[in-house]
C-alpha cells in the first residue's frame, strides 16, 4: 500500500515542483516586486514602498488601462460577432467540409502572427489599398483576425456536443425558428460563449505585439507600457505594479462574469 | 450523434467569405513572387545572405522541439492529477495558466529566473514556453481522457498487467493520437511566440519571430517576404498532408 | 472446504460503508449470483474479489490462502466489465492475448490458446477485426473471451447482460449458462435481474444496503423468503390488511410469519388461484370475491387485475387459461394459497 503511494507521490511531487517554479512563484514574485523601489543602476532594492502602486493612480496611467481594456472587451466582442457564425457553421457541416474550414481557419494562424500581422499593415499602407483608416480600426482588425480562433474553437465544439434532441423537440412543440435560438439554443450555449469571449479577452488585454506593429505611435497599450518598464525604461517594480494591474483587472472581469452566470444553465452541456 | 440542423446556404457563403479574408494580407504580400520575374531567385538570395534569420529559425525549431517535449511531459502528468484524482489545485492552475496574459508571464518569469541566478538562453525560452503550452496540452489530452471507458485502465490491471505494463501496452498507444495533436500545437505556439522569448532569452539569442521583428523596423524587405512564403508554404503543407490522413482516419 | 471464502469484509468510502461486514464462501465450479437493488454494494464487493478495491477491514481466501493483500494483477480472478472495457486501439485478437502477453506467454501459446476461446465464444472470423468495428453482443464476446484467455480460477461478471438487446440477452444466457458447464470455472455474476440470476446461478446472495442478507438456491429463497424485503424484491407481492379479512384466526396461524407483529398477508400473482374450476385449492385457503376490472394477454398466460370490493383495493393474478372465457367485469372468487402466502408487519420492507 506505501509502495503504491509512494509511486504516484513521485510524479505527483515532480508536478507541483513545476507548478510552484513556473506557475505559483513568478506570480508571488510580481506581487513582491511591485513594493520594492528602484535604484539608481537600473536594478531595485527591497525598500518597500507603496509609490509604483500610487503612481498607477496617474491619469495618464488610467487612461492607458481604459484604452487597453476597450480594447479588449471590443475584440472579445467583434470576435463573439463572428465567430458565432463561424463556429455553427462549422459544427454542423458534414465531417468532410467541416475539415476544409477547419484549414482555412488554421492555415493563417499558423503562418507566423508577426508576419500576418506586418502584411495586413502592409495591405492597408498608402502603397497597398490606401483606404485612409485610422490606426484604431486598423489594430482592431489585426486584433479581431488574430484572436477569432481562440473563439471559434471551443465554440464550435460547444455547439457540436449540442443533441439534435433539443431542436427536435422545440420545434416538436411548436417552436418557431427564431425563438428556438433565443430561447432554447443560445441560453444552453451561454457558458461557452462567456468561456470563449474570455480566452479572447485576457490575452488581448494584455497584448503588445499587433498593436505595435500596426499603431506605431498610436498602439500604445498596457502591454507595451510594460515591456517598456522591463525592457527599457528598466525600472522593473513599477512595471511589476503595470503587470499586477493587468493581472487584477483581467481576474475581476473573469470574476463578475462567473458570479453572473448561473450554473445551471447548460452548466454541464454533456 | 445526430446534430442541430446545418446552417442556411448564404451563412455558409458567409461564413466561407470571413475565413477567406485573413488570407488576402498574406497573398497580397506574397504576390511580388508571382508577378515579379525574378523575385523569388532576388528574395531567397537576401534571404540566404541574412544568416542570422537562418540562425535564428533553427534556434526557435531547436526550443520548440524541446519544450514541447517537456511541456507533453508535465500535460499529462496534470491531465492524470485531474482527471484521475480529481486535483483541484492542479485543475485552477491549468485555467490559471491559460488566463495568465502573456506579458505578465514573461517578466515573472525573467524575475524568477534573476533571482535563482540562472543564465538566460534557449533553455530559459524552451522552459518559459513550456510553462504556458502546457495547459493547452493538458487540454487536448484531457478532453481525449474525458472520451475515455476509464474501465479500460482497471481491465487492464485486472488482466495481469503491471502498471509499466499497462502504460506502454495500453495508456501511451490510446494516447498517442492526442500527444501527437498536442504535441503539434505545443510546437505552434511556442514558434508563434514573441513576448514571453523577448523576455527571457539572453542578449544576441533572438528566436525566429523576435529577429523578424527587430527586422521589421527596416520595413518588410524581401528576404521577409520569403520567410513569409516559406511559413505559409509549411502550413499549407501541414494541412495538405494532414487533411487527407485525418480523413482517412475517419473513415475506419 | 470452501474453494473461494470471504470473511468479515467491510468497505469504506469516508463516511459511507459500502461492505458491512461480508461472509460468504464459495465451492470450486459454482455459479453464483450477487443480487440487489442499485447502491447494495454488490459492485464493490465484486471488484473486491477482483482486487480493484482495497478492503477497509477483512480478509479474502481462495483455497485457504490469503490473497487479500494481493493486487488485481496478481489474482487469478479476471473480470467481465459492464462496458466490456475493450482497448479501442488493438484488434480483436490483440485484445484477447494482452493478458497473456503481459504474463509473458510464448508467441506460439499464445496463439494457440487465443483460437481456442476465440472458438468457445464463436467469434473466429472476428479475429483481426478492429474494436471499433464490433456490435454490442460481439463486443461482449470478446470480452467474455479476453477475461478467460489466461484461465482464471475465477470469472467475475458485472452486469453482462444489461447492455444488450432483449432478445440477445436470452441467448447470451444460454451462452453463459453452457460456457459454465463446459469450463467448470467458478463464475460469480453480479445483477440486478433477479430472474437472470435465477436462470444462471446455482446460488444466489441477496443484497442491501452493504449486507448479505440472504443466501441460497434460487428457488428456496424465492419460497422462503427470510424477509419482506428479499421476497419483494425477487418478484411482484401484493399485501392485504390483517384487520380487513373475516377470515378466523385460526386461519391465519397456519401461515407463516416473518415477524413478530405481522400486520398483512403477502402473496404473489401465481398463489391465487380461481374459484369453479381450479382443484387445488386446500380448505383452509382464504376466500374473498372480486370482479375482473383488467386483462391483459401475456402469450402463456393472461394476468388479471381484480378489483376487491370488500377491500377497495385491487389484485393481479394469473389466469393459464388462454380461451377468452372470463370478459372485463365478471365477478370471481379468488383463493389465496395458505401454504404458500405469509403474513408480515407491513413497515419492515427495508
Amino acid at each position: 500500500m506505501t509502495k503504491r503511494t509512494l509511486k504516484q507521490k513521485i510524479p505527483q511531487a515532480a508536478l507541483y515542483l513545476w507548478i510552484a517554479f513556473f506557475v505559483a512563484s513568478p506570480l508571488v514574485l510580481t506581487f513582491v516586486l511591485s513594493f520594492f523601489s528602484r535604484n539608481a543602476r537600473g536594478g531595485f532594492s527591497s525598500d518597500l514602498t507603496l509609490h509604483n502602486v500610487l503612481q498607477l493612480f496617474d491619469a495618464t496611467y488610467i487612461s492607458i488601462l481604459f484604452k487597453s481594456l476597450r480594447l479588449a472587451s471590443l475584440t472579445a466582442f467583434l470576435c463573439a460577432l463572428f465567430g458565432f457564425p463561424i463556429a455553427y457553421v462549422i459544427a454542423t457541416s458534414t465531417p468532410k467540409k467541416k475539415l476544409y474550414y477547419y484549414a482555412l481557419l488554421l492555415i493563417p494562424f499558423w503562418t507566423n502572427f508577426i508576419v500576418r500581422t506586418q502584411a495586413l499593415r502592409q495591405l492597408f499602407s498608402p502603397a497597398g489599398l490606401d483606404l485612409a483608416l485610422s490606426p484604431t480600426v486598423i489594430i482592431q482588425i489585426g486584433m479581431l483576425m488574430n484572436y477569432l480562433p481562440l473563439f471559434v474553437l471551443p465554440c464550435a465544439v460547444a455547439i457540436e456536443r449540442l443533441p439534435a434532441s433539443v431542436w427536435e423537440a422545440a420545434s416538436d412543440l411548436g417552436a418557431r425558428r427564431p425563438s428556438i435560438w433565443i430561447k432554447i439554443i443560445l441560453p444552453m450555449l451561454k457558458k461557452p460563449l462567456i468561456h470563449g469571449s474570455l480566452m479572447v479577452f485576457v490575452p488581448a488585454l494584455g497584448e503588445f505585439v499587433i498593436p505595435d506593429i500596426l499603431g506605431g505611435a498610436q498602439g500604445f497599450y498596457l502591454g507595451g507600457l510594460i515591456s517598456e518598464q522591463f525592457l527599457k525604461a528598466r525600472n522593473w517594480p513599477f512595471g511589476a505594479a503595470l503587470s499586477l494591474l493587468l493581472l487584477l483587472s483581467a481576474a475581476l472581469i473573469v470574476f463578475l462574469q462567473k458570479n453572473n452566470s448561473p450554473k445551471d444553465i447548460a452548466g454541464e452541456v454533456p | 450523434m445526430r446534430k442541430l440542423p446545418q446552417a442556411p446556404r448564404f451563412l455558409q457563403l458567409l461564413v466561407l467569405i470571413l475565413l477567406a479574408l485573413p488570407f488576402i494580407p498574406i497573398l497580397y504580400t506574397l504576390s511580388p513572387f508571382v508577378f515579379e520575374s525574378g523575385f523569388t531567385a532576388f528574395a531567397f538570395k537576401k534571404l540566404f545572405a541574412k544568416s542570422e534569420l537562418i540562425v535564428s529559425l533553427f534556434r526557435s525549431l531547436k526550443i520548440a522541439f524541446l519544450s514541447s517535449i517537456l511541456s507533453l511531459v508535465i500535460a499529462a502528468l496534470a491531465a492524470w492529477r485531474v482527471e484521475k484524482h480529481n486535483d483541484r489545485i492542479v485543475s485552477l492552475t491549468l485555467h490559471l495558466s491559460m488566463a495568465l496574459p502573456e506579458i505578465v508571464l514573461g517578466l515573472s518569469l525573467l524575475l524568477s529566473y534573476s533571482l535563482i541566478g540562472m543564465n538566460l538562453g534557449n533553455l530559459t525560452v524552451a522552459l518559459a514556453h513550456a510553462s504556458f503550452t502546457y495547459a493547452f496540452a493538458s487540454l487536448v489530452i484531457r478532453s481525449h481522457a474525458q472520451n475515455l471507458d476509464p474501465k479500460i485502465f482497471e481491465a487492464a490491471k485486472d488482466l495481469g498487467a503491471t502498471p509499466f505494463q499497462s502504460l506502454v501496452r495500453i495508456t501511451t498507444p490510446l494516447f498517442s493520437s492526442s500527444l501527437v495533436s498536442a504535441f503539434l500545437l505545443c510546437m505552434t505556439l511556442s514558434l508563434d511566440d514573441y513576448l514571453i522569448s523577448a523576455f527571457t532569452s539572453g542578449a544576441g539569442q533572438d528566436t525566429l519571430p523576435m529577429r523578424i521583428y527587430g527586422l521589421l523596423r527596416y520595413g518588410f524587405g524581401p528576404e521577409l517576404k520569403a520567410v513569409t512564403l516559406l511559413l505559409f508554404g509549411t502550413s499549407l503543407i501541414f494541412v495538405a498532408v494532414g487533411l487527407p490522413l485525418s480523413m482517412g482516419k475517419k473513415k475506419n | 472446504m470452501s474453494y473461494l471464502e470471504v470473511r468479515d469484509f467491510s468497505k469504506n468510502f469516508g463516511d459511507f460503508s459500502a461492505l458491512k461486514e461480508i461472509n460468504l464462501s464459495l465451492k470450486e465450479g459454482e455459479f453464483v449470483g450477487l443480487i440487489g437493488p442499485s447502491g447494495c454494494g454488490k459492485t464493490t464487493l465484486l471488484r473486491s474479489l477482483a482486487g480493484l478495491e482495497a478492503p477497509s477491514s477483512g480478509r479474502v481466501l481462495l483455497q485457504g490462502k490469503d490473497i487479500t493483500a494481493q493486487k488485481a494483477r496478481e489474482r487469478p480472478f479476471h473480470m467481465v466489465f459492464q462496458s466490456y472495457a475493450l482497448f479501442p486501439h488493438l484488434s480483436v485478437r490483440e485484445n484477447i492475448a494482452f493478458p497473456l502477453k503481459v504474463a509473458k506467454w510464448s508467441q506460439l501459446e499464445i496463439e494457440t490458446r487465443v483460437a481456442e476461446v476465440l472458438d468457445l465464444v464463436r467469434m473466429k472470423s472476428f479475429e483481426s477485426r478492429p474494436i471499433s468495428s464490433l456490435s454490442g453482443g460481439q463486443s461482449q464476446r470478446v470480452a467474455l473471451a479476453r477475461a478467460l484467455a489466461s484461465k482464471p480460477q475465477v470469472l467475475l461478471l458485472d452486469e453482462p447482460l444489461s447492455a444488450l438487446d432483449p432478445q440477445l440477452r436470452d441467448d447470451v444466457r444460454a451462452e453463459l449458462k453452457e460456457l459454465h458447464q463446459k469450463l467448470k470455472t467458478t463464475f460469480v455474476l453480479v445483477t440486478h435481474d433477479c430472474d437472470e440470476a435465477f436462470d444462471m446461478c446455482s446460488r444466489v446472495f441477496v443484497m442491501n444496503h452493504g449486507k448479505i442478507i440472504q443466501e441460497g438456491e434460487p428457488e428456496e429463497i424465492y419460497k422462503n423468503p427470510k424477509s419482506l424485503f428479499v421476497a419483494d424484491f425477487l418478484g411482484e407481492l401484493m399485501s392485504l390488511p390483517l384487520n380487513s379479512l373475516s377470515s378466523p384466526a385460526k386461519q391465519l396461524s397456519k401461515l407463516r410469519t416473518l415477524d413478530n407483529e405481522p400486520d398483512a398477508i403477502y402473496f404473489r400473482p401465481e398463489d391465487l388461484s380461481f374459484g369453479g374450476e381450479d382443484l387445488d385449492i386446500s380448505p383452509d385457503d382464504i376466500k374473498l370475491s372480486s370482479h375482473i376490472c383488467d386483462i391483459s394477454f401475456r402469450g402463456s398466460h393472461r394476468r388479471l387485475l381484480l378489483e376487491i370490493p370488500q377491500l377497495n383495493q385491487k389484485v393481479a393474478a394469473f389466469d393459464p387459461h388462454i380461451e377468452e372465457t372470463r370478459k372485463l367485469g365478471d365477478p370471481i372468487e379468488i383463493f389465496i394459497d395458505i401454504e404458500r402466502a405469509f403474513l408480515a408487519h407491513s413497515e419492515r420492507c427495508q
